[in-house]
């Protein structure tokens, strides 16, 4: 069953799972990576379908299989790799990213965070922007692997491709030991037993769509949020402070002008990276932009304000009013790249779901279920907002402030069929849920409760077994007896066991 | 130009534009001229005396007995390390390193050591992230004193061989004013090398005054100091020669006019400076090249769509990712920089595995729930060292797991474990299980209180628990119950 396949140096081993089958791995001699994780040559890494990744080596390597050819598997061999260019990214920013460090006794250059690179990764779908995000903060956490450690941070912006939580969440996960490399969904978030990996600890935001076009203004409300809550942790904590972010952005981040500006102006972004799209970065290259910090200086208008939000962006402001040209770097699209098929990135999706739930095959959890009444749940569902206002002129232009009420609305009971959908479940901490619990039609209200909610961390996800009249049974991720927060969100995916 | 900057600078700088005063006052030993018109000297001089009435720097003639590097030492160590202050030292000594490069054309060390201190003092006057860091300066100025000695020490040797072969400049009238000229172009591109600062003496304008008696005196050194080597020197202690550097536009007419002499020249070169001050050059270049490695590395990077796509991965690249095999994580492949902070953080690390391996084994009889996420405020406040066990404070709590560590579970003592304690009630038996861990409790007699008791326990609404038990569960003791049980 078992065969042995040597990967010359400077090599990809590409392959490929199919559905319901597994194969196993294990590194016989030399040294290997899969998209920047090493391997160890004492784990039998197990790999279940369905999945396309590859291994790359520096030195060359042999590695044993098991599984059965063309019927487990696929793979092949290509010395045509992008790694050395994802390596020789990860080394520039991490020299970028170090005179920061060296500053740390000075008090006044300490909160400076100017000199960590935020990076952010656009291209076309398929492109690799994932792969070539995940590999650069394995290596960035690889490379300040010493006494002051900075810890990168991976934000991802695409609902559609899940990281660490269910889908329809925007993440910042900030990396501080190795990924999981067997699990497509990069691996565990803290449970209450053991892992073998340590356990990520991601801010996660939820947006409730899979495409971020669904609804550009909760997108962008969300996207807001998450930038401030990492820029408050990145002025609190300084070992994130001082390392690199890295943004895995949706493929139309990088078509639509105005949404990549916002995002850039969210988070400060120093680096552009385009994959595979020269036609984009020399555009972008012509535009001769200027990195801009924080929302009030790009001229954009933040949607829902509240108070204390801005707090983050203030703070990192006064240090960073120096103009630095926003860097453009291309990286082409890998040869190994595939078209996911929209089966497979639904395979992906409901995986990460089940992998929610129920664990992974070595640590596996136990979810709950509970019965909870509607008397006692606010449900929020994000509204569709697709219609390009564009044509109607500049009355709807994005800077004008969002009313709450166009990024949710209030379901009533019985009035959807919420079988067998993903609710996120919101922190609902400093809102008044009882005086929200029955007003499903005060418009007014309910715009508070919405300004209030929008955006707010996710606390988990839970799943409707079914549901009637008064009541919902949902599955729960841990044993509770009711939902920590009274507020959920009504997501667009839905699950079935 | 020089009493303007004095009436400006604070002491220790004032000490140091003093010591910088007395190298222009020093003649240069080639020309015996001094650097500047002397008049403009004795103004200073004058100024000097008045400014610093009772600290007047040592005259000329103790230089070479009363060891002026000493005094300059204990001054500079005095003084508060400036980045300012290592410039103007850095000053000094290129003029030092330049006067001798002026000498000794073909000593390929003082010219790299010269280079170097260029490169330094760009580093240091270009305000680079880390000139100000102490320690560097703290290296740098003890680097910047020790090449202080070695060339004040190889000057004045320099100087006593000049005295004792004064009288074979005669023999040497013979050099063409041809040879003067183009050992003068040769010397010429040094200006490039110099920059144009406010503090910088310019030595050079003397050069323009060297004349062909300059020169010759210059070869007459030259070949008095090969002469002397030859006498005193054992064979090269470096077992690699590096190749003679050779002035282009000297050599042929040397070989021409003392066939003799040249050849041992070119034996003699590889051997020259001393060994002393070679070895010490070589430690000294070696640090200044970290610097500015360094330098390099955090200041002058800058990420470049060619360094991306054309940079070619070498070893030294590898070497970042994959550090040493040694401090590989046989476990889970993770690596470790091969220092003492590396090491400790294997150590933590390698725990933590043992810690997290045990606990994997029994893993499949627990339950294990996922944990919900933080809230935004929350995470803010989260730091990843709860997780992978680095914080010391946090240390016990890593072991506990981070849904323990929300409940604040404090460390459990054993002395105050077992002064909780239940007394056996009559009807009940010795021994009792616990409700949570189900493990046994059994009754022990308290002498002090004359009865049975169960230690480290608690009794709860009838049930007894072991104390440390209950309060490591109490925390969750809501979601304790799962729906069956509910």
């Amino acid at each position: 069953m078992s065969r042995v396949i040597e990967i010359p140096a400077n090599n990809e081993w590409r392959f490929e799972v199919h559905k319901n089958t597994k194969i196993k791995l294990k590194l016989q001699s030399g040294q290997a990576e899969c998209q920047g994780t090493e391997l160890s040559s004492t784990i039998e890494y197990e790999f279940k379908g369905s999945l396309q990744n590859y291994l790359y080596t520096y030195q060359g390597c042999k590695i044993e299989i098991w599984g059965k050819e063309d019927t487990d598997y696929t793979e092949y061999r290509s010395d045509d790799s992008l790694v050395y260019q994802y390596l020789n990214l990860a080394i520039g920013l991490h020299k970028l990213s170090t005179p920061s460090k060296q500053n740390d006794n000075n008090s006044q250059n300490a909160t400076d965070k100017g000199e960590a690179p935020v990076v952010m990764i656009i291209g076309g779908p398929n492109s690799g922007k994932t792969t070539l995000a995940k590999t650069l903060v394995s290596y960035l956490s690889k490379l300040s692997n010493n006494a002051k450690r900075q810890i990168p941070t991976l934000v991802n912006l695409d609902p559609h491709s899940p990281q660490f939580v269910v889908p329809g969440n925007l993440t910042a996960t900030p990396i501080s030991s190795l990924l999981n490399l067997e699990n497509v969904n990069f691996g565990e978030t803290v449970i209450n037993g053991v892992t073998f990996y340590r356990q990520k600890q991601p801010c996660v935001v939820s947006f409730g769509f899979e495409s971020i076009d669904s609804n550009l203004k909760l997108f962008k409300h969300c996207v807001s949020q998450l930038s401030q809550t990492l820029k408050q942790r990145m002025n609190k904590d300084l070992k994130v402070g001082d390392g690199v972010v890295v943004l895995d952005c949706p493929s139309s981040v990088g078509t639509n002008q105005e949404l990549f500006d916002f995002v850039r102006a969210c988070f400060g972004v120093t680096i552009v990276v385009v994959v595979g799209d020269e036609r984009l970065s020399v555009s972008l290259k012509k535009r001769g932009l200027k990195v801009v910090n924080g929302l009030e200086n790009a001229n954009l208008k933040t949607e829902v304000k509240e108070e204390g939000q801005m707090e983050g962006i203030e703070k990192t402001n006064g240090s960073q009013n120096k103009e630095k040209d926003l860097q453009i770097i291309k990286i082409n699209k890998s040869t190994g790249c595939i078209d996911k098929s929209d089966r497979f990135v639904r395979e992906l999706q409901q995986r990460a779901i089940k992998e929610y739930f129920y664990g992974l095959d070595n640590v596996q959890l136990n979810p709950f279920t509970i019965s909870v009444g509607f008397n006692e749940l606010i449900i929020l569902k994000p509204k569709i907002d697709n219609v390009n206002l564009d044509f109607l002129g500049g009355d709807f232009d994005d800077g004008s402030i969002t009313e709450p009420s166009s990024l949710y609305t209030r379901v009533k009971p019985g009035q959807e069929n919420l079988g067998n959908c993903i609710l996120t479940i919101v922190d609902d901490s400093g809102v008044d849920t009882m005086k929200h619990l029955n007003d499903f039609d005060d418009y007014e209200v309910n715009k508070e409760l919405i300004g209030q909610v929008a955006g707010k961390g996710v606390v988990g996800s839970c799943y409707v077994l079914n549901s009637d009249e008064t009541r919902v049974k949902l599955l729960v991720p841990l044993p509770v007896t009711k939902l920590p927060s009274k507020v959920v969100i009504l997501t667009e995916f839905r699950y079935h066991e | 130009m020089f009493t303007q900057t004095y009436s400006l600078v604070d002491d220790p700088t004032r000490q140091k534009l003093i010591n910088l005063f007395k190298t222009w006052k020093l003649p240069n030993p080639v020309t015996g001229m001094p650097l500047f018109a002397e008049d403009q000297l004795e103004l200073i001089e004058k100024f000097l005396i008045k400014a610093t009435a009772n600290n007047r720097p040592p005259s000329m003639m103790d230089r070479q007995t009363n060891s002026p590097a000493l005094s300059q030492q204990a001054s500079m160590a005095k003084g508060q390390i400036t980045p300012e202050g290592l410039i103007i030292e850095i000053d000094e000594l290129t003029n030092l390193v330049n006067s001798r490069l002026l000498q000794m054309p073909n000593d390929t060390r003082a010219r790299e050591r010269f280079d170097l201190l260029q490169k330094l003092r760009q580093i240091m006057s270009s305000g680079a992230a880390n000139v100000n860091e102490a320690s560097i300066l703290e290296t740098a100025k003890k680097q910047l004193v020790t090449i202080r000695d070695d060339e004040i020490m190889k000057l004045n040797a320099f100087k006593l061989e000049q005295q004792q072969m004064y009288e074979r400049q005669q023999q040497q009238r013979f050099l063409s004013s041809l040879t003067a000229d183009q050992l003068q172009g040769l010397l010429h591109p040094n200006n490039a090398l110099r920059p144009g600062k406010l503090f910088v003496p310019q030595p050079q304008s003397s050069q323009a005054h060297l004349n062909v008696k300059n020169v010759q005196l210059l070869f007459t050194v030259m070949n008095s100091v090969l002469k002397q080597k030859e006498e005193k020197l054992a064979p090269p202690p470096l077992p690699v020669q590096q190749a003679p550097i050779i002035p282009v536009a000297v050599a042929p007419i040397m070989q021409q006019q003392q066939q003799s002499q040249s050849e041992q020249k070119q034996q003699e070169q590889p051997q020259h400076p001393p060994a002393s001050g070679n070895l010490l050059g070589l430690k000294n270049l070696a640090f200044l090249k970290g610097i500015i490695q360094k330098a390099n590395n955090t200041t002058q990077f800058d990420l470049t769509q060619d360094f991306v796509t054309r940079h070619q991965i070498g070893q030294e690249d590898l070497d970042l990712i994959y550090p040493s095999n040694s401090t590989q994580c046989s476990n889970c492949a993770q690596r470790f920089f091969d220092t003492p902070e590396g090491q400790l953080e294997k150590n933590l690390h390698l725990d933590w595995h043992f810690r997290t391996n045990k606990k994997l084994k029994s893993v499949s009889k627990q339950i294990n729930n996922r944990a919900w996420f933080l809230s935004l405020a929350q995470w803010v406040d989260f730091k990843d060292d709860e997780i992978v066990g680095y914080a010391s404070t946090a240390n016990e709590e890593v072991q506990v797991g981070l849904s323990d560590r929300l409940t604040s579970s404090t460390k459990l003592v054993e002395e105050e474990l077992n002064k909780k304690t239940v007394t056996i009630p009559d009807d009940s038996d010795n021994e009792v299980v616990c409700g949570i861990c189900r493990d046994k409790l059994v009754g022990v007699f308290d002498d002090d209180a004359g009865e049975w008791i169960w230690r480290n326990a608690i009794g709860v609404k009838g049930k007894v628990y072991h104390y440390s038990c209950w309060v490591e569960t109490k925390g969750k003791r809501d979601r304790d119950r799962s729906p069956e049980r509910s």
